[in-house]
């Protein structure tokens, strides 16, 4: 069922990509006969054709009993992908190394693991050797964040 | 596993010590010119808006070193590639007008504002710093080429407009306002064959996939040089007497075809950046064009053929006229 | 032969043996770090060699960009989050092996190809050197696009289960790469007005979010207290030497491999990744039981292994030669060659004789030396592999980060990564290929572009692609190995038809 769903929301995708790709024209070089827009149509037919395809296959299959996961596992699975968003969101503001330390510890409490200072220490490290790492030996400009957070991270990199 | 949790506490405490020391020993060196300034307090970035490894890059990486003994604070090099030089330059403009954070410049970034490409406006939110390299744009052939001269390919594209195929890099950018303006200008019409890097327009001429080779002066050398290609046109308004191969080879002037452009290097800071703090850093990078170093290292890569520096002001009024150039080229379509 | 006992004493002089051992190691490093490739390893140690002899910076570069090709596999195999472009086609059977408890006979497997691959191809450099310039030159616009659709033919193979979902996979990962400023017409396409779309969306990220953060959500959705074959994954993490008999068993994988990366290095700026991905296509056509790759066969880490190092030694070729880089990185050792006041081509040999053989010893060496620091690289991140899943997992996530983060310093890489993380967990569990699409995304660019610049240059006549000889033999090539899978399931199926 949920494949069906997925595959219908890439489906109205395409369409809406293939609306779209009419509006490239090309402009600049005369002699290019196929075009910006020529392969990317090319290829939506295409895979709209294959979708079609493994829809109506699907459709016809007796429905499988798909693995159930148990909500449990689901609520984890959530609160993982939700955390690791607010992390992203969160690395333009406190900088790489405080948004990278509070995330991987809130993020191993949530994998159910139960020593909090071993993992506290593990988040300290990991923020700090990557930081090292790459921020001061690779010259990777990480995140510095804004205001305060901004100027503490020149101390470090 | 608490025998690997003191590893751990030791080693942390190693790397805090060493974050915390290295800069605080850098900061003592620091001259007493900028004392009265203040600046620089951290370390300087340079936004490099191309990828590592091209010309861009490793004139900014050759300029960060020296700088870095003038200011007597770390500078950093920092690609942000991208969108043909848009997404550092973005990158810039948003980030604070303090100084710390330099944008390094091309034609490229002239053409998208003449393109009025959006979130990219280089008159509107930068400042010039200064320009530091200039290149002159040369045009030749395959050495097996049909063609021996200037004049073959011109009577050959008189008589059919449209077939001499040129190549270049980047679609809608320089090379491409490179190769029609020549053309307009010589009252003939080429193909533009666009190509992904300059590596693969090099095979391309050399394969006879298309006739016309164009590149900066440093990179089009080194083919002359490994006897590849044959010069046939310097689009200046002088011969480029200084250069061994090049001395015999034409100016579009001299043949009648008013048409000049190069590219250049150089850079700028976000609009708004305190006059003091600007006026700093041009007198830093003047420093590091004039430093024994760089004098130098662009004599042996001949990067220096032309003189690079402009000051800020110059290199403001030059923007203002490339920028309005590119707009009457590009821009009307 | 003064030559050779010059570049001889050059290159084993305890200096440069220092500064070559350093600089493999520090590729080694920089490679299975993901998201610092090869080219980044290079630029990094560029500014140490302005001091150096010329020929003793230059293969101190070399040095770095052996270990980097080699380096990036580590991360492939245990992670899988490939450490550099050219490891994509490593991350296919490589992370599968080490499921499977086998992670260090795959790695060992990975170091001994990249040692042939290099070898290999230094000693096709210097033998032929003038002669394979010309091979650089034989590659236009229709030859590339034949060569991106061998590297696309594999994907008939990759879905063996459902060959639809395998090519619906693919045609996403094309659609996918026509994203950004068109490389012709200079049009911006689908970027809905996004300044971070105009350059495209890069494969590495998508790789990071499709596969590694896809894998964490996997096993965190699957069981209930970590990875449960967390034992007998330690167990066979130890790095493996291999043994020659082994090596002699499978010398056509090796071989293989070595001479595909040896001529996509030569042709120019193809790199590494498009010759593993070859690399991987021919032995997946070649084998008897192409369904079996992708589940950790060992050849599908040689081949890609030994190509993408056999890469270095034949993108030198067209540098020394012609003046024309052969990758992106020799572009960046030809910036240094500059820098040393050496102009690139034949005055080169004339100027240095003792270049060329030094760049092949130094090959050699660093090739050698890539063993040892294989070994103790591979060793200290096998140790990740110890920790209790929750630590691992968050290590991935924020590995995966930095490393989608650091390829353009960009955050908007990052959010492009946790977007494909979905796409991936979709793939995986409904078994659509997540390989035919990193295969479309990566080729799709390549094979669009050059299609529309050979029909710009012959005019609009698709004739071009089957006059040209090599690309007219790389095109039926191709064909062949996409329908080679159907082709035996076809004699299969009469074989099996005839009994019932």
């Amino acid at each position: 069922m949920m494949e069906l769903i997925g595959l219908s929301c890439m489906g109205i995708g395409l369409i809406y990509l293939f609306i779209q790709s009419w509006e490239l024209k090309g402009i600049m070089v005369s002699k290019d006969t196929v075009g910006p827009a020529g392969f990317p149509q090319l290829v939506i037919i295409l895979s709209f054709l294959l979708l079609a395809f493994i829809g109506f296959t699907l459709m016809k299959q007796q429905r499988k009993k798909e693995e159930k996961m148990s909500w449990d596992r689901k609520k984890i699975l959530g609160i993982h992908v939700l955390l690791f968003f607010a992390y992203l969101m969160s690395l333009d503001l406190l900088g790489f190394v405080l948004s990278t330390t509070i995330y991987c510890f809130l993020g191993i409490l949530n994998l159910k693991y139960t020593q909090t200072l071993k993992s506290a220490v593990f988040s300290l490290l990991l923020s700090g050797g990557i930081t090292i790492l790459f921020g001061r030996i690779f010259l990777v400009s990480l995140p510095r964040g804004i205001g305060v957070f901004r100027e503490l991270s020149y101390f470090l990199y | 596993m608490k025998r690997n949790i003191k590893t751990l506490l030791i080693l942390l405490s190693v790397l805090l010590t060493i974050t915390l020391y290295v800069p605080a020993g850098g900061s003592k060196e620091q001259g007493d010119k900028s004392k009265a300034l203040d600046f620089p307090k951290r370390p300087i970035e340079i936004v490099v808006p191309f990828g590592p490894g091209g010309s861009s890059d490793m004139m900014t990486r050759q300029v960060a070193s020296i700088m870095t003994k003038i200011v007597g604070k770390p500078v950093n090099v920092v690609n942000r590639a991208g969108g043909g030089g848009i997404d550092g330059m973005v990158y810039v403009a948003k980030a604070p007008a303090d100084g710390y954070t330099l944008l390094q410049i091309t034609p490229s970034h002239a053409i998208a504002t003449a393109l009025g490409r959006p979130n990219a406006d280089l008159l509107k939110d930068f400042d010039p710093v200064a320009n530091f390299q200039i290149d002159i744009q040369c045009f030749g052939v395959a050495k097996n080429s049909k063609f021996k001269s200037l004049d073959d390919i011109l009577e050959y594209a008189k008589a059919n407009p449209g077939k001499v195929k040129i190549g270049g890099t980047s679609p809608g950018g320089l090379d491409e306002y490179m190769a029609n303006g020549f053309a307009k200008a010589a009252g003939v019409q080429f193909l533009y064959v666009p190509y992904n890097a300059a590596a693969e327009t090099k095979a391309a001429v050399l394969g006879g996939e298309i006739d016309i080779y164009q590149d900066k002066v440093i990179s089009f050398l080194t083919m002359v040089r490994a006897d590849q290609i044959r010069p046939i046109v310097v689009l200046n308004n002088k011969r480029l007497d200084m250069i061994e191969e090049l001395k015999n080879v034409p100016c579009s002037v001299e043949k009648g075809i008013q048409f000049t452009q190069g590219s250049w290097r150089g850079f700028a800071v976000r609009k708004g950046t305190p006059q003091p703090i600007r006026d700093y850093l041009a007198e830093v990078i003047k420093k590091v064009y004039e430093s024994p170093e760089y004098r130098e290292a662009s004599k042996r890569d001949m990067s220096d053929i032309i003189p690079g520096y402009i000051g800020p002001k110059e290199y403001g009024e030059m923007w203002v006229s490339e920028i309005a150039k590119f707009k009457e080229i590009l821009g009307k379509k | 032969m003064g030559i050779t006992i010059k570049s001889l004493s050059i290159v084993f002089s305890p200096l440069s043996m220092v500064f070559m051992s350093f600089g493999t190691l520090f590729g080694v490093v920089c490679g299975a770090l993901p998201g610092l490739g090869p080219s980044m390893a290079v630029i990094l140690l560029l500014p140490f060699t302005y001091a150096m002899d010329p020929i003793v910076g230059i293969i101190t570069l070399v040095a770095v960009n052996v270990g980097a090709q080699a380096g990036g596999s580590i991360s492939s195999i245990l992670l899988r989050v490939p450490g550099t472009p050219s490891a994509i086609a490593t991350t296919f059977d490589g992370y599968p092996m080490a499921m499977q408890g086998k992670a260090g006979r795959a790695l060992g497997l990975a170091f001994t190809a990249s040692v042939i691959g290099s070898i290999f191809s230094a000693i096709a450099m210097l033998v032929a050197t003038p002669l394979l310039s010309n091979v650089a030159l034989k590659f236009q616009s229709a030859e590339f696009f034949s060569l991106a659709l061998l590297g696309l033919s594999c994907i008939s193979s990759l879905g063996a289960k459902n060959q639809a979902k395998s090519l619906f996979a693919a045609c996403l990962g094309l659609l996918l790469s026509t994203v950004g400023l068109d490389s012709i017409n200079g049009v911006e396409r689908f970027t809905f007005g996004q300044e971070f779309l105009l350059n495209g969306i890069d494969f590495i990220p998508v790789m990071i979010g499709a596969y590694a953060i896809a894998e964490v959500y996997e096993t965190i959705g699957r069981s209930s207290s970590g990875n449960s074959n967390e034992s007998s994954v330690l167990k066979g993490a130890k790095f493996e030497f291999i043994k020659l008999k082994d090596v002699l068993t499978k010398w056509k994988t090796y071989l293989k491999g070595s001479i595909i990366g040896t001529i996509v290095g030569i042709i120019p700026a193809a790199g590494g990744s498009i010759a593993a991905f070859i690399a991987y296509s021919e032995e997946v056509r070649s084998s008897k039981t192409p369904e079996k790759f992708g589940t950790g066969v060992e050849e599908g880490i040689i081949a890609p292994e030994s190509s993408n190092n056999a890469c270095v030694g034949g993108s030198m070729v067209p540098t020394l030669t012609l003046g024309i880089p052969g990758s992106p990185v020799a572009a960046i050792i030809m910036a240094a060659f500059m820098l040393h006041g050496l102009t690139p081509g034949p005055l080169l040999i004339q100027q240095q004789p003792a270049m060329l053989q030094s760049i092949f010893f130094g090959m050699i060496a660093s090739s050698l030396l890539l063993f040892v620091f294989g070994k103790i690289v591979a060793r200290e991140f096998t140790k990740i592999l110890k920790l209790p899943y929750p630590l691992l997992a968050m290590l991935i996530m924020v590995l995966g980060v930095v490393g989608a983060y650091s390829l353009r310093n960009n955050l908007a890489d990052v959010f492009i990564a946790f977007a494909f993380s979905f796409v991936g967990y979709f793939f995986n569990k409904y078994g659509y290929s997540t390989s035919s699409f990193i295969l479309g995304l990566v080729l799709g660019r390549i094979a669009e572009n050059s299609m529309r610049k050979q029909l710009i240059i012959s005019g609009g006549s698709w004739l071009g692609f089957v006059t040209r000889p090599i690309s007219l033999v790389i095109l039926l090539l191709s064909l062949a190995a996409f329908l080679s899978p159907y082709y035996r399931k076809f004699m299969s199926a009469r074989k099996s038809g005839g009994v019932c």
